[in-house]
């Protein structure tokens, strides 16, 4: 590996024994199993403290995406992805809508899926069919996308010769390790390496601001270069088109990053309410130091690496820190460090879709409708095996779409799906007039429309958006008019 | 029980509306280290977001 990856012995070692501190966690999340059961697997028999369910909530939330994509779109439009920090900020914002009350019910009524809350709010098989069904394509287009990541960072690190046999190391190697953790010691596994991941991403961002400033100067003279060019623009307040997709990200994110299936199933595995709701004020204030770092990077980078395009943009970070490792001393060891914390955001991201798959799979889908008399000892064994034939198929897919980035923008379309969901679980937690037909009306509804608007052939549609809103939106709102409307033509038709 | 949720509403709203810059001219490129001036405004709108947030989390039967 030595020849494919610009890194020593010393980087090897330290590597290797992060990545076997994560397989230890494995067997360690094993042996604490209380019993053989989908409770214990998948939610830890809802013992979640404070630091645990903070950093978990934390290295789960800030992805692969927040490292590459966020300093990649800077580059591209400039201060105007300040956006990054507004929808980071806005999912934990929409969790006030329904989170208190969702863990309170959790606790009572012994949910393990986000589909348990809404069989038991409803108590539709239509809802409850389509729901995991919605929820499992949004992320598995979501673990796709960090699993590709995952080789993009090690390609971007190696020679170009190289590019292709490390992107293959990266997507297999890391898929293996996340595999083997997660199946063997379920969430308890994967939340104990997130409070790693999590401590090695604040730490890596962190040293990451600290070496752009060292490297670099201060970032007035990075804002004065850019002033000085024909990228301007990009330091200006954005105009008014972009400030519609601002008020877009807001919503669109905001609410479609609140009901993750994985960020529910941590809402439900908290110890009690008083620790998630500390777990969640701390979290309104992570976007400061991990969504800004990456746009001052994007910065940093437009300033004094200027003139890339297209996916070339989304490599900016890797370019920075080749540039750092050969002009600084502690280049070579920081830069190590930050590309653990690119490790850390990839994989603790993509464990935890992993699992929520497996367990709404599992217990939503095959419990539900193929193996009802199943035992507990089963389902989990099933659990685990989904793991493993999900994570092989999207390595496979992973492995075919190496060059075609494009397809996976296209595809790219997880939150326009499950905001669908917001008026069911958001809305339907505190109005009981809400009835099941409008709701699974609005639901197929809403889906139809954003998935037609997103996909169909209309000129209005640019650049996957209308009027600067994500079609997602616009079923949305449709969705919602079905769902209130039809439940109050109901309720008003009882005799 | 239902006002304090209202009023929680309402100041979201309002800080939705503050939180997009709309109001700042636009082309105005001026700067304090680096960070251009809409953005400073900007960011101090978010981080009252998140104190107020964190504020209802923490209060909130």
């Amino acid at each position: 590996m030595n020849y494919i990856l610009p890194f020593g012995p010393g980087a090897w070692a330290f590597i290797t024994l992060y990545i076997a501190s994560l397989l230890l966690l494995g067997f360690a999340g094993r042996a604490a199993r209380k019993e053989n059961t989908l409770q214990d697997f998948y939610l830890a028999g809802r013992g979640f403290g404070f630091i645990v369910l903070l950093l978990t909530l934390y290295a789960t939330q800030y992805s692969g995406n927040t490292f590459f994509g966020v300093a990649g779109a800077t580059y591209r439009v400039g201060f105007g992805w300040l956006i990054a920090v507004h929808y980071m900020l806005a999912m934990i914002v929409f969790y006030l809508a329904f989170a208190p009350k969702l863990h309170r019910l959790s606790k009572v009524k012994g949910y393990v899926t986000p589909t348990d809350y809404l069989e038991d709010r409803y108590k539709s098989k239509a809802i409850s069919f389509i729901a995991p069904i919605v929820m499992i394509v949004a992320l598995s287009n979501y673990l796709l996308a960090q699993l590709m990541t995952m080789g993009r960072a090690l390609q971007g690190l190696a020679s170009p010769e190289y590019g292709d046999i490390a992107y293959n190391y990266g997507v297999v190697g890391l898929a293996l390790v996340m595999v083997i953790y997660g199946t063997l010691g379920g969430i308890r596994a994967i939340a104990w390496t997130d409070v790693i991941q999590g401590s090695v991403l604040i730490i890596g961002f962190i040293v990451l601001l600290a070496l752009l400033f060292d490297q670099f100067g201060p970032l007035s003279a990075a804002t004065e270069k850019i002033s000085s060019t024909t990228d301007s623009f990009k330091i200006a307040r954005p105009q008014g088109p972009m400030l519609r997709e601002w008020l877009s990200y807001i919503l669109i994110i905001g609410m479609g990053g609140a009901l993750y299936p994985h960020a529910i199933q941590r809402i439900y595995a908290a110890k009690s309410q008083r620790t998630m709701n500390r777990s969640l004020a701390l979290m309104a204030f992570m976007p400061f130091i991990t969504a800004l770092i990456a746009v001052i990077a994007g910065i940093y980078a437009l300033a004094y690496i200027p003139g890339l395009e297209g996916a070339a943009t989304d490599q900016i970070l890797a370019s920075l820190l080749r540039i750092i490792q050969e002009n600084s001393i502690l280049g070579y060891t920081v830069v190590v460090v930050i590309f653990s914390a690119v490790l850390a955001a990839l994989m603790s991201t993509a464990d935890s879709a992993m699992l929520s798959i497996s367990s709404m799979f599992t217990k939503d889908i095959y419990a539900a409708h193929v193996a009802r008399q199943a035992d507990q000892a089963e389902l989990t064994q099933i659990g685990k095996k989904c793991s493993w034939v999900v994570v092989s198929l999207l390595v496979f897919l992973a492995l075919l779409l190496k060059n075609h980035a494009s397809l996976i923008a296209l595809i790219d379309r997880k939150f326009d799906i499950l905001v669908q969901l917001a008026p069911a679980i958001m809305l339907g937690i505190h109005f009981p007039l809400l009835k099941r037909t409008p709701v699974f009306i609005g639901l197929i509804t809403g889906l139809i429309i954003s998935l037609g608007l997103a996909f169909g052939p209309f000129d209005f549609v640019e650049a996957g958006k209308i009027f600067g809103f994500h079609p997602g939106l616009y079923g949305l709102t449709i969705n919602i008019f079905i769902t209130i409307i039809g439940s109050a033509l109901i309720d008003r038709a009882k005799p | 029980t239902n006002h304090p949720r209202i009023w929680i509403g309402v100041v979201y709203v309002i800080l939705l509306m503050l939180v997009i810059p709309w109001y700042w001219p636009a082309g105005d490129i001026r700067h304090y280290y680096g960070l251009p001036l809409w953005v400073i405004s900007t960011l101090i709108i978010l981080l009252i977001t998140s104190g107020f947030t964190a504020w209802v989390f923490l209060s909130n039967d």
